[in-house]
């Protein structure tokens, strides 16, 4: 029998029975639709998390290298001397090299009152992006995370007219502080109180001008403020002399394509004792060169191993589909027994019989699978609309279409129909023509 | 000879009893013949239709379809000698309830594929109008009376263009006159020079064959030559 008579055949039967056919779907539908939603939401969350990385944090070009076991993108262990990073400058293929280190201090304080999040020292003022204003260019300047930005912000607005206004509409008025120009421009010029220890351990007090104000994302935490390195407050002895130490170093090449040369001398550098920071640490721990690739590397074997936990679950799904569409098989051929013989009296073999069964099975699943497919996509979007009220992003996260995984899911709904068609398929092909045309 | 039996044997086991359903028939059908198998129920004329309607293989003995011994033919074979060979008509039409008249007539052409795909519906709708049914084509199974419904059967029986029609008790549910008219229909479609096979345990129905077979408890009573009741 050929396929489009066998396929007429099915509909006529799929269509005779809606209700329980539709049920046999749905089963499919379900498992399907479970897997696209969450892949699409999470491949919608990766593409948003590394174009946010990669836009607002991170460069092509950077390197970043810092002792291994940090849970911070910068590092936490100090080891990593000037000398260091001098020599890291000299190298072939590298643009520039700059320093990173939380102060050793408080928080910073408005007013008498204390900011939110920490302090962090840096030359680089190529890795963080501003908002407003410009980077710090020696001691006596800061550049305000958001965070403490708001709250910055929030204290001015309300100095300013005690009375008229609420505080949602202040707050409101401070939700972006660096790209509401007015608020910006109140911002840049105020000062805010530092306190800090020195290498000698001296407690210092220090006003800092505000300078500028850190890039808003969604999705890197907006609590750091940067100074420059003349609040380094941390030394060790390296060959009998005091020298301040980082925890981290940051390299950009000059050129993308020598990436992984660069790094590979970084590599070679900070493994030989020919390095302060291999002198400190000892043998004992390894030090990290990080490329970008290698950090999106990182970001997306994390997001593989979720799908691949997901991808368990859907075989769990899938087969409970499975036992659906084979049950419905199993009564339709029970049901059409007298059609089975009646097309093995007109001529019907085993195998066209096995076939047109097997085709009506692939057929529900691959419908239950289209239709799983579709139901996923707007699953994910509803969920991307919840995310977006319920976390209040600014923006939602786009929609990704995973063309592969639409084309696992038709592969998958193809297979379970075979799969669960196969046996209810065999006993219709195995049915006697001359009991079955005396079936009642 | 279109049909051939030599000492078929046929025994079926029922439980732990075996039963002789024939016992040493030998028959021979002439192409264009016009033959009724008759019996009571239990008499094997019911086996009998099955193995020359090639749905099974005897036991014993050797069974010729237009020159083919059967008993030896794989099911693949035999599907397809049936496709091609023989048109089955039963007592319960058995039509695809889902599917129009058209579509029922067309199933069998699916099966073996002599007829080309463009030329099947053409061919169909032609059946439809020997029937006398082609005012009905696109109609639904229950949109039909009994008659009409037989007479589809039929139609489908002559897709694949057989030699011989094997009918199973074909007026058994339907009222006298009309099933007088379906005999007649057969009558004509013979007269076109196919081999009609009718079995049936009425006399009457009986009566509009050329020749009759008398089965009794699995073996040939007697054979008569007769006149055809109601050609003239």
């Amino acid at each position: 029998m050929e396929l489009p008579e066998a396929l007429r055949l099915s509909w006529t039967n799929i269509q005779s029975h809606k209700l329980r056919n539709s049920l046999a779907v749905l089963s499919v539908t379900i498992g399907i639709a479970a897997v696209i939603a969450v892949v699409t939401m999470s491949m919608g969350f990766q593409d948003a998390l590394l174009s946010t990385l990669t836009k607002d944090f991170l460069r092509a070009n950077m390197i970043t290298v810092t002792v291994k076991g940090s849970q911070s993108l910068f590092g936490t262990e100090r080891v990593f001397s000037e000398r260091d990073v001098e020599r890291v400058r000299q190298m072939p293929g590298v643009k520039a090299a700059d320093v990173f280190a939380p102060v050793n201090g408080n928080p910073l304080k408005y007013e008498g009152r204390v900011l939110p999040g920490n302090v962090r020292i840096t030359t680089s003022q190529e890795i963080i992006p501003l908002d407003a204003g410009r980077f710090v260019r020696g001691p006596g300047e800061v550049v305000l995370g958001v965070d403490p930005a708001k709250t910055v912000c929030e204290r001015l607005l309300a100095r300013e007219q005690p009375e008229t206004q609420k505080k949602h509409e202040i707050k409101a008025r401070c939700e972006h502080p660096g790209r509401t120009p007015e608020i910006a421009q109140k911002l840049l010029g105020q000062s805010v109180e530092l306190k800090y220890l020195d290498r000698e351990k001296r407690v210092h007090t220090e006003s800092l001008l505000i300078v500028g104000v850190v890039k808003e994302s969604e999705f890197i935490s907006g609590g750091n403020s940067y100074v420059s390195v003349d609040y380094q407050g941390f030394t060790e002895t390296i060959e009998g002399q005091e020298v301040p130490v980082y925890t981290g170093v940051i390299v950009s090449a000059s050129d993308i394509q020598q990436i992984e040369t660069v790094a590979q001398q970084l590599k070679e550098y900070f493994d030989s004792y020919e390095s302060d920071a291999r002198k400190l640490l000892g043998d004992e721990k390894e030090i990290e060169v990080n490329t970008l690739k290698e950090i999106v590397d990182e970001i997306k074997k994390n997001f593989a191993q979720f799908t691949a936990w997901i991808g368990a679950v859907a075989v769990v799904a899938l087969l409970v589909g499975m036992i659906g569409v084979m049950n419905i098989m199993l009564i339709t051929v029970k049901e059409r027994t007298r059609e089975i013989g009646l097309m093995k009296a007109t001529g019907a073999t085993q195998g066209g019989v096995l076939k047109l069964f097997l085709t009506e099975s692939i057929f529900i699943c691959l419908i239950g699978a289209l239709l799983g497919i579709a139901a996923g996509i707007g699953l994910a979007e509803l969920f991307n609309r919840l995310t977006v009220a319920l976390f209040d992003l600014s923006e939602p996260i786009p929609l990704v279409f995973v063309l592969d995984w639409y084309a696992i899911a038709v592969v998958t709904g193809i297979l379970v129909g075979m799969i669960s068609g196969l046996y209810p398929a065999w006993q219709a092909a195995r049915v006697n023509p001359i009991e079955a045309l005396r079936y009642e | 000879m279109i049909v051939q039996a030599e000492k078929l044997v046929k025994i079926y086991r029922m439980g732990q009893v075996d039963v002789k359903a024939l016992d040493g028939v030998s028959l021979s059908i002439r192409e264009g013949e016009f033959v009724a198998i008759m019996g009571p129920s239990g008499s094997g004329k019911s086996t009998l239709m099955n193995l020359i309607g090639c749905l099974d293989k005897p036991t014993s003995g050797r069974l010729m379809i237009d020159g083919a011994e059967i008993s030896r033919m794989r099911d693949r074979q035999l599907a397809r000698l049936r496709g091609e060979m023989i048109g089955f008509v039963f007592q319960t039409f058995n039509l695809i309830p889902r599917v129009s008249a058209l579509a029922n007539v067309m199933l069998p052409m699916s099966f073996v594929r002599t007829t080309p795909k463009s030329a099947r519906k053409r061919r169909a709708v032609e059946l439809l109008e020997q029937v006398g049914l082609g005012h009905r084509v696109h109609h639904m199974p229950n949109e039909l009376s009994g008659g009409e419904r037989q007479r589809v059967a039929i139609a489908r029986a002559l897709a694949n263009d057989p030699k011989i029609i094997l009918a199973d008790e074909p007026t058994g549910n339907l009222d006298t006159k009309t099933g007088r008219a379906i005999l007649e229909l057969f009558q004509a479609l013979n007269k076109q020079g196919r081999t009609i096979v009718i079995v049936t345990h009425d006399a009457h129905v009986a009566s509009y064959a050329e020749r009759i077979i008398q089965l009794v408890d699995g073996q040939i009573e007697g054979i008569r030559e007769v006149a055809p009741r109601g050609v003239a």
